[in-house]
């Protein structure tokens, strides 16, 4: 049985804001690529709040605070720090190989 | 996140319009302790000093205006509340909530409810039935006034205190109030409650009357002059939902300024409000005219909204 999902190429690591977060838009949706102190995360760039872009939020390394409401969220793991944000972030499954982002999502059907 | 199913925030707007860019964006968000630090160093001195002379002024003809001056700047504790509602007075999380609470506890706005509330003012500013803060344009001088005389708000601010203190939240505030809050909501409108029934029941036995003289009248003098503030942020600006429209920036004095904590720069704050109040100047200079500014200041804004209460000029209008 094939694998129902995929490694897919996102960015290059030379093209990442350092230490800030990155919009990407590929593979027909808009991720946040985070350059945290822990290494390279990703998450959906939508605010599961109220849907605002992340990417135009305040990052401190750590914590991705949402530019409308300022919700606050673990960069890393995607968990909701602070009010009105109730649910977690949707981080996406990524790695680092060849100097380029990977994300992992699923095949299309 | 397609382009079509982008929410589109008020910064992203002016992103994509070009008025500023995610770098200078970033530059302006940056946090610091220090800004609201030195600001609190003058604005405790300031409440005390304003407090004196009530003090001075005992038993003289000049007691009931020191209140009234006192009661300003009482009353702008709002504005410290509000930019510690955005978690952005400090970039310490704690120190925003440590001192919105206080504000809140002078001021009779519970924080944690205002956050709430206030998060649904920036999703749906100046928009009828959505924005829970809006202030509809008054329908003639007589109704103006009223407003300013600050009953109506003191008569919704105590019937929603009282509300969420005996655990009733109403369907308008269930919109902006997460089902796994509004325990807390209510424990924080009880708290506050509590707080004051404590100092009232113990000015009563002790015949202590300074929380009279140097607070609560203080405030209910003060607020008529933050109702006319608060009037100026969106009064008489269309009601649609386009920031360069809606909100209404005021060009004031270094005193005004300081007391609202830059505050009057409404519409750059809408349109960035993970922008700390001490950038607001800045932000605004890299704005410029993507903005509505009134440049008579406060005075100018209510003489745009007299002229539309009195049909010198058209109202503003959704259309």
């Amino acid at each position: 049985m094939p694998d129902a999902y995929e490694w897919l190429s996102l960015i290059a690591v030379q093209q990442l804001e350092r230490g800030d977060i990155t919009e990407v838009t590929a593979h027909g949706r808009t991720f946040a690529v985070y350059d945290t102190a822990a290494g390279i995360t990703v998450s959906d760039a939508r605010c599961p709040h109220a849907g605002a872009n992340l990417c135009l939020g305040y990052f401190d390394g750590k914590s991705v605070e949402c530019p409308l409401h300022q919700g606050l969220f673990n960069a890393t793991t995607g968990a909701a720090l602070a009010a009105p944000a109730t649910r977690p972030l949707k981080m996406i499954e990524s790695r680092v190989q060849n100097h380029t982002v990977m994300i992992k999502i699923a095949r299309p059907l | 996140m397609n382009q079509a199913d982008q929410v589109l925030t008020p910064i992203t707007q002016a992103i994509n319009e070009g008025a500023i860019t995610r770098r200078e964006l970033r530059q302006l968000m940056s946090r610091s302790d220090k800004p609201a630090l030195l600001r609190l160093a003058l604005w405790l001195p300031l409440v005390f000093f304003t407090g004196y002379l009530i003090h001075l002024s005992i038993d003289t003809r000049w007691f009931i205006p020191a209140m009234f001056v006192h009661g300003i700047v009482l009353v702008h504790h709002f504005s410290l509340q509000h930019e510690c509602v955005h978690y952005t007075a400090f970039k310490t999380r704690w120190l925003n909530d440590l001192v919105g609470n206080v504000c809140g506890l002078i001021i009779m706005l519970p924080n944690r409810f205002f956050r709430y509330e206030h998060c649904d003012h920036h999703t749906y500013t100046q928009r009828h039935g959505h924005d829970p803060e809006m202030i509809v344009l008054p329908a003639s001088v007589k109704g103006y006034l009223w407003y300013l005389s600050s009953v109506p708000y003191w008569r919704a601010k105590i019937s929603e205190l009282y509300r969420h203190s005996i655990g009733h939240i109403n369907n308008a505030e269930k919109k902006f109030i997460p089902k796994e809050e509004r325990r807390t909501i209510v424990l924080e409108a009880r708290l506050m409650a509590l707080f004051y029934v404590c100092i009232g029941v113990y000015s009563v036995i002790q015949g202590w009357s300074a929380p009279l003289w140097y607070w609560l009248v203080p405030v209910v003098l003060g607020e008529p002059v933050m109702r006319a503030i608060r009037m100026t942020e969106h009064v008489g600006r269309p009601t649609v939902g386009d920031m360069k429209v809606n909100t209404r920036s005021n060009r004031v004095s270094m005193p005004w300024q300081f007391l609202c904590w830059n505050m009057n720069y409404h519409a750059e704050h809408h349109y960035a409000s993970s922008v700390p109040f001490h950038a607001l100047p800045l932000l605004s200079n890299k704005l410029g005219s993507h903005v509505y500014t009134e440049n008579r200041g406060y005075v100018g804004a209510h003489i745009d909204m007299l002229a539309q209460i009195v049909g010198r000029k058209p109202r503003a209008s959704a259309g």
